[in-house]
């Protein structure tokens, strides 16, 4: 492919698709009428999706700087912000303008009949309430991931979308980056033969050695609802924005965070959403101090079947230097370099670097020309586009809540099996672990009241 | 490591290397239940990471115990660690609630202990939960004892719970979708 072959991927979107002219503010793509939009719930054509956003610092506020590209298309209006810490809010709301309302609490953002969808940025253990919670109030919802921090919480998700019939985006958006859709044609033309192992690595996770003491929560900061969901615990500021990323029962560490990436190209890629491994392995070490318990280094197995083939997770593994760039492809730099994935087929092998918004493939794909008969995949015009395309016409997103919860238990179930130290049997049909009745009751998380399911 | 015994681990997880530490409690599975009363007063009454290190090992010897296979010393942590809850503070005896709630079976729910924890204003809320997550006969009995004497926000838990396991309780009605928190922020500019 060459460079304007590359621009005119990086550059198409539903808009273009559509006919409509990119960049007018004016209104949603005509997919569908707008009485049959507005008979289902969804927003007519002729009107901006009216979009609410839970939790706005950290990762939740890139995710309003994403969507207010979309904004400045005409295609969506920030109508509320909330947040648990009143410093967040306050800055989220001299971002967004006077015209947003302020909110601690994300429940009054659901009563609200005006709000049509929700982004979800908050930490990962609100994911699966807020998620159910707003699709039992009817919105449309995109969430950062991963999906869920349990089996149970997956099954809840996929059931509320299904029932309230609402369009969602699982916020893994490496699948909908120019390179993925690359790498995805590269490898399902055979390109290196059939592929029977991906073998994914990341960096090691941080120790904490600060020794941190529980303590009193900062005066801005509602506890209470920080930990929503989870059992209570005292307040401790190794516990909070950002860090909770290293602690199980929240972040779940570097494989429920980065794996929720790597993994979902590799899902992607090998036609795999919808299926899952018939056994899970997993060996680790953990932080020698401090209040983080997720693993430092972990490898973790997973054995599918029918067809065959091994993904593995390995942190650190063994780390594959990037390409070098030369500026010109889409994306202009490596974002993400320290992590990435090695699929491995019987003629050859596929790197695969990042899998977020920093996705970057080897040359040898993203220069491939397919041939006459070539199959073609499906391209993603961007991540959140994807998400309005399903909210407009109805269609399956990219990351929709299935594939997304589908790579989100390969997560949690390589925590799992770390855990509790065994090997462990998985039913996909079931969604259940078996023959082990401890790890079964781990599939699911009892939650503190009222913050539940 | 060299295969550990209760002494020698609570010699390791004393040490001042938080190596020796880790490699301790990490190995502390096969250690076995007996260790669990002395683990629990040195993560009561150690110092910050050595408290840390010896909760950790008490949950390597429940989720080792809880391995298919191994149901006498199942029985025997769960026994131990019953034991536990009532001289312990209270952070950690909601911790050894939760290391319960992966192991116990049903039959071994005294109801009359149940009640009592689940009516306990430090311990009750932990306790619902971990009664759900085990969800057998004796724990609906036990939900459904608190029901009874409960009052408000408590009791629209406890009814929460019994729903989920599949119970018919009409009232009151589940609460989570009420909207409750306000903040003091204003809208910037407005």
């Amino acid at each position: 492919m060459n460079r304007k072959e590359r621009d005119l991927v990086a550059r198409r979107t539903f808009l273009q698709a559509a006919g409509t002219a990119a960049g007018a503010a004016i209104a949603a793509p005509r997919l569908i009428s707008p009485r049959a939009l507005a008979s289902q719930g969804k927003p007519g054509a002729n009107e901006r999706v009216r979009v609410a956003h839970i939790g706005v610092g950290g990762r939740g506020a890139s995710l309003y700087h994403e969507m207010d590209g979309l904004r400045r298309k005409g295609l969506c209006e920030h109508v509320a912000v909330c947040d648990v810490d009143d410093r967040r809010l306050e800055a989220a709301s001299k971002l967004v303008g006077p015209q947003a309302d302020v909110y601690r609490d994300y429940r009054y953002i659901l009563e609200r009949k005006d709000v049509d969808a929700v982004v979800i940025g908050t930490p990962d253990h609100w994911h699966a309430v807020q998620f159910v919670h707003a699709a039992e109030c009817g919105k449309h919802i995109y969430c950062e991931k991963p999906a869920c921090c349990t089996i149970e919480e997956g099954k809840a998700m996929v059931e509320a979308a299904r029932k309230n019939k609402i369009a969602s985006q699982i916020g893994s958006q490496g699948r909908s980056q120019p390179e993925a859709y690359l790498a995805h044609r590269y490898l399902v033309n055979g390109n290196i033969g059939r592929i029977s192992r991906v073998d994914c690595w990341h960096y090691p996770s941080p120790v904490d050695k600060s020794h941190t003491p529980d303590g009193d929560p900062p005066p801005e900061l509602d506890w209470d609802l920080w930990l929503g969901p989870l059992r209570w615990r005292p307040y401790n500021a190794k516990y909070l924005h950002g860090v909770f990323r290293w602690l199980l029962e929240s972040g779940g560490g570097q494989i429920r965070d980065r794996g929720a990436h790597v993994m979902s190209c590799a899902m992607w890629w090998m036609g795999a959403d919808g299926t899952g491994p018939v056994t899970v392995e997993a060996t680790g070490t953990p932080p020698e101090e401090g209040l983080w318990d997720s693993c430092v280094e972990m490898q973790v197995t997973y054995t599918f079947k029918d067809p065959d083939w091994v993904l593995t997770w390995n942190q650190p593994g063994e780390p594959v230097p990037p390409e070098e760039r030369t500026g010109e492809e889409p994306g202009g730099k490596i974002t993400r370099p320290g992590y990435g994935a090695v699929y491995r087929g019987d003629r050859g092998t596929f790197h695969h670097w990042g899998g977020d918004g920093g996705t970057w493939i080897e040359k040898k794909a993203r220069e491939w020309v397919p041939p006459p008969g070539a199959r073609d995949v499906y391209q993603s015009p961007g991540h959140f586009e994807d998400w309005f395309e399903g909210i407009f016409t109805g269609k399956k997103t990219i990351m929709n809540v299935e594939a997304g919860v589908g790579v989100a238990n390969l997560c949690v179930l390589g925590n799992l099996a770390y855990m509790l130290g065994r090997k462990l049997h998985w039913d996909q049909a079931k969604q259940e672990i078996v023959g082990d009745e401890e790890a079964r009751r781990l599939m699911s998380r009892p939650q503190r009241h009222p913050y539940h399911l | 490591m060299e295969e550990l015994t209760v002494e020698t681990l609570l010699k390791a997880l004393q040490s001042s290397d938080p190596f020796i530490r880790r490699d301790a409690w990490s190995a502390a599975g096969a250690v076995g239940p007996t260790a669990l009363p002395a683990l629990a007063r040195l993560a009561a009454e150690g110092e910050l990471e050595v408290a840390r290190a010896a909760n950790r090992a008490m949950w390597q010897i429940v989720r080792y115990a809880g391995a298919p296979g191994r149901e006498m010393v199942r029985s025997a942590a769960v026994t131990a660690l019953g034991e536990l809850i009532s001289g312990l503070p209270t952070q950690l005896a909601r911790d050894v609630l939760w290391m319960l709630s992966e192991i116990t079976q049903d039959w071994e729910i005294d109801q009359a202990i149940g009640t009592a924890l689940l009516m306990n204003p430090e311990l009750g809320e932990d306790t619902r939960m971990c009664l759900e997550r085990i969800g057998g006969e004796n724990a609906v009995a036990v939900l459904q004892a608190g029901y009874a004497r409960a009052g408000g926000d408590f009791q629209a838990a406890i009814a929460c719970s019994l729903r989920r396991l599949g119970q018919d309780v009409p009232q009151p009605p589940c609460p989570k979708l009420q909207p409750r928190k306000t903040t003091s922020v204003k809208p910037v500019g407005r």
